[in-house]
């Protein structure tokens, strides 16, 4: 097993799995930045150049000397240029060239590659780490200036022909064509190359924060997440070249990255590597904080140590109620076995002593737990406890009827708990190694099954509820542990454990990159503190104040940002109150609420920030009501929670975000927030039409009429690149032109280019999600979904609110097939998305 | 589970008469003497006493039939509170038997 160097866990990525990682980050970030370039072309001043299918391949090589990994990519790129044409047509006196002339458009398309060299590391004392740039080269293979040369000259030849057509007395000068294009084509490859170049160096460097939770000295021995750091490792000796993530975790580890060699075996993608000491000092904490251990001392002699793996309490008195009975802990040993090499255990040693009227016992117990690995979770297996009990009993106790194999049970159900408060311990390392193996799926069915088969029969019905009670004891401490940040995982993969090896503990396996689909880049990852009764505008990253434009959420008191008005006016300025106004001598405390601005929305969700990607933060169902939350709903501490109130917030400019938020104990509101480049880039304007059918039912206010509707759907590309095709859904399936029914109330569909429309029958409401899934020409994504809930009844009201003369002499009204206007807040609603998309 | 157990001698404490109801602690006194001597050096009798202690008291003194019939009831009364031995298998056993005080009861059981 590998030296850690000092680290008490290292997660390592293998150049193959690294690659997929730089794949997932960089691709997107780059893609974006090749559409659109400008190219200084002569003799072509307006010229655009579009990288399409920019790949990067999903391998790297890692060259660990210079610190650096580097992967290839490889693309098509389109360049538009307009050449001035006037020069190149001569024109008979008194004949006007055509304006069009002027700007004739051309292009050309060749093959582009690049090799990315770039460093990974963290910026001492940062809680990110970044992805920095060392070296880009970027060539145009198989561009042959030539035969561009002549592609462009037949191209211009053609555009110039096509525009001075028909015109008499126009001619064009070949050899001038000729010319222009040749001059075109020399400069193409070098401010292709140059223009490249310079964009992918501008999407570095990428920064990726990460939390650092707070270690709380007395709350897990000390134990916790103290230190990251990061590097880029040469292969070894049976070892392959890695990215190295190393933490620290124990209050004095002495980690030196310096000294790290690449712990990843040769072959493997990926691995986890815990340190043994680590590993045992974790186990004998969470025994410590076992509730059938409750009192336990410091280990005594101190330990675990490298040089001696156990922790044990030689002479002690701990008492323990179990079952209502005494128990005195007098021994508790938990060690590392590592006496034979192939067969790595922990041993468990206990002795204590109870008693009861007319008898007392004395109890040993011995045990084993290895740990291994069941599919691809990692388990405790238990070794058949081997229990020496001695009980002393006064001869008259067995004579009126106290039976020695009740005192037995009674032992035994006590000793079980004891034990389980072992297991569970051990379990918990397990829980938490699996957790972070990123496998946390049924483990602890897993858990409870492995530590039940491998106890006596005898002690299950008691060892069951004991071990689930002590594992979740136990769960509140090492399970707990983030041995690396939860963003670091989710930025460079996790582990799906395959094969594990015990001592120190290795998880093999294949490395489980989740990218987020064609995630766009994030413009900014910030933190922010926010006083009551001020704003946040995502956007600018920045505190605002309410009336400014760009506000995006509000972090107010109610009743304090009504502005205007003779009310307003004769309040207290909220600004100088600390707690609310002060009306006549008696304060009303007025706590703060988070709420969006319009036309923000806030969708609160139970998923974790980390976890939270764009895509579902799109799918979230924004509405114009804002949205937000109280403060009850915020929590409340004096550092970083480890679960804040997760939102997706759509900003007033157009872009999704993802933000945690939580109060510290002066009430300011802290905001951490991932803000993506993401305008809308497709909107849907709905329109409805509604018939109305038969009478339902009627009372002297209302006339509930069935009805039947259409809502036809349009999608609005924003920002991506025609031509743009759609896909519409309901409820998941797609829609067909002439297609129906569909479960939710549909009777049939209709779709058009950019369009599609939904029929219900009469009386049928509908109720279900209409998504457009919108593709442009580079391939890039845009999904927009709607919740509908419609009825299949209107109801009217019959109180007259017009002159009765003109209600006397009308007709009764008969149920009319015209269409009818839909409620107000409907109207509304799509007159505001009209407007919107303006 | 291997279990030793050793069977201590000592007289009975007063407080026993609320605990065993219909047993007379003074005749249960003077069976001390000869039921350890009886024991003693024969772990299978020991054992025996573990497991019956009314037939290894019939034995020892046969004479003292009313004690004994409630000292059967009492045993009666408490393998039907522990079914099936509680759930435990001893596979081992080794008695010894010594004279002298009885362990000092520290909680009632």
């Amino acid at each position: 097993m590998a030296n850690l160097a000092g680290f008490d866990v290292c997660m390592a990525i293998g150049p193959t799995g690294l690659g997929q990682v730089l794949q997932t980050q960089l691709q997107p970030a780059a893609r974006s930045a090749l559409t659109g370039v400008p190219v200084p072309l002569t003799g072509a001043p307006i010229s655009t150049l579009d990288v399409e299918s920019f790949t990067i391949a999903p391998g790297a090589s890692i060259d660990g000397v210079q610190h650096r990994a580097t992967v290839i990519a490889s693309g098509t790129a389109d360049v538009r240029m307009s050449v001035d044409g006037t020069g190149l047509v001569t024109a008979l006196p008194g004949v006007q060239i055509p304006p069009a002339v002027s700007s004739v458009p051309i292009s050309t398309s060749f093959a582009v590659a690049a090799s990315l060299a770039v460093t990974i590391n963290r910026p001492s004392g940062t809680n990110q780490v970044t992805i920095d740039q060392a070296l880009v080269t970027v060539t145009t293979p198989g561009f042959s200036q030539q035969a561009v040369a002549t592609s462009l000259a037949q191209q211009l030849t053609a555009k110039l022909n096509a525009i001075i057509q028909g015109i008499t007395g126009l001619t064009l000068q070949t050899a001038q064509v000729n010319a222009a294009a040749n001059a075109i084509a020399a400069d193409v490859a070098g401010e292709v190359v140059s223009a490249v170049t310079s964009r992918l160096r501008g999407i570095f460097p990428l920064p990726f924060v990460f939390s650092m939770p707070p270690v709380n000295a007395s709350a897990f021995c000390g134990i916790g997440l103290h230190d990251v750091q990061l590097a880029l490792l040469a292969g070894g000796a049976g070892a392959d070249p890695c990215l190295a993530i190393a933490t620290k975790q124990m209050p004095g580890a002495s980690g030196d990255i310096g000294q790290l060699a690449s712990p990843l075996p040769s072959g493997e993608p990926a691995g986890l590597f815990f340190d043994n000491l680590f590993l045992t000092s974790a186990i004998c904490c969470t025994l410590r904080h076992a509730p059938q251990f409750a009192g336990l001392p410091n280990p005594d002699p101190p330990g675990p140590t490298t040089t001696d793996p156990c922790c044990r309490w030689d002479n002690i008195n701990v008492q323990s109620v179990m079952n209502n009975q005494t128990f005195n802990v007098h021994k508790a040993r938990v060690c590392l076995d590592s006496s034979n090499a192939a067969d790595k255990r922990f041993t468990v040693h206990l002795e204590m002593t109870t008693s009861g009227t007319g008898w007392d016992a004395t109890v040993n117990v011995d045990f084993g737990i290895r740990l291994g690995l069941q599919g691809k979770t990692v388990v405790p297996i238990v070794e058949q406890p081997v229990i020496d009990p001695h009980v002393n009993f006064a001869w008259w106790v067995i004579a009126i009827g106290i039976l020695l194999v009740a005192v037995i049970a009674l032992i035994a159900a006590a000793l079980a708990a004891l034990v389980a408060a072992i297991i569970a311990a051990l379990a918990s390392i397990s829980i938490s190694l699996v957790l972070t193996a990123g496998i946390a799926g049924a483990i602890g069915a897993l858990v409870g099954i492995a530590i039940v088969a491998a106890i006596n029969d005898a002690l299950t019905s008691s060892l069951t509820a004991t071990v689930k009670a002590a594992a979740n004891a136990a769960g509140t401490g090492m399970s707990a542990l983030s041995v690396i940040p939860d963003e670091l995982q989710a930025l460079f993969g996790q582990v799906d454990a395959s094969v594990l090896h015990f001592d120190d503990v290795q998880v093999l396996g294949p490395l489980v990159v989740k990218p987020p689909a064609n995630e766009p880049a994030i413009l900014v990852v910030d933190d922010l503190v926010v006083p009551i009764d001020q704003d946040v505008d995502l956007d600018r990253g920045t505190i605002v104040s309410v009336s400014d434009p760009g506000c995006d959420l509000m972090w107010h008191r109610v009743g304090l940002v009504a502005t205007g008005g003779a009310l307003a006016a004769a309040a207290p300025i909220a600004s100088v109150l600390p707690h609310g106004s002060d009306l006549g001598g008696i304060v009303f405390e007025f706590p703060p609420t988070l709420e969006a601005r319009r036309p923000a929305g806030f969708v609160a969700v139970a998923s974790s920030y980390v976890g939270l990607h764009l895509a579902q933060v799109r799918g979230l169902p924004f509405g114009f009501g804002g949205g937000g939350a109280g403060q009850d709903r915020i929590p409340q501490a004096a550092s970083p929670p480890e679960r804040p109130l997760v939102a997706g917030v759509l900003t007033g400019e157009g872009r999704y975000a993802k933000c945690a938020f939580w109060r510290d104990l002066g009430n300011r509101l802290h905001v951490r927030f991932t803000l993506w480049d993401t305008p809308a880039r497709v909107r849907v304007v709905p329109r409805w039409t509604t018939v109305r059918g038969d009478q339902v039912s009627s009372t002297p206010l209302w006339t509930v009429y069935n009805v039947s509707r259409t809502g036809t759907f349009r999608a609005i590309p924003i920002t991506l690149h025609a031509p743009v095709t759609y896909t519409w859904l309901w409820n998941g399936t797609p829609i067909q032109a002439g297609g129906g029914p569909l479960p939710g109330g549909v009777s049939s569909t209709d779709v058009g280019l950019d369009w599609c429309a939904l029929h219900t029958d009469f009386g049928v409401g509908l109720d279900g999600e209409l998504c457009v899934q919108a593709t442009d020409r580079f391939g890039v994504q845009a999904t927009v979904c709607q919740l509908l809930h419609v009825s299949g009844t209107d109801r009217v009201s019959n109180v007259v609110v017009a002159p009765a003369v003109v209600a006397a002499t009308e007709p009764p009204v008969e149920p009319s097939p015209g269409p009818i206007l839909l409620p107000l807040h409907e109207q509304l609603r799509s007159r505001l998305e009209e407007l919107a998309n303006r | 589970m291997s279990v030793s157990v050793t069977i201590v001698g000592g007289a009975p404490p007063p407080d026993l008469a609320a605990q065993a109801p219909g047993i007379s602690l003074e005749e249960l006194a003077k069976l001390e003497g000869p039921l350890l001597d009886h024991l003693r050096g024969t772990p299978g009798e020991a054992a025996r006493f573990l497991d019956d202690p009314a037939s290894v008291l019939r034995k020892v003194a046969p004479q003292a039939g009313g004690l004994l019939t409630a000292i059967e009831a009492r045993q009666a009364a408490a393998r039907a509170s522990v079914p099936d031995g509680g759930g435990v298998e001893l596979t081992g056993l080794q008695v010894d038997v010594q004279k002298g005080k009885p362990p000092k009861p520290t909680r009632e059981t």
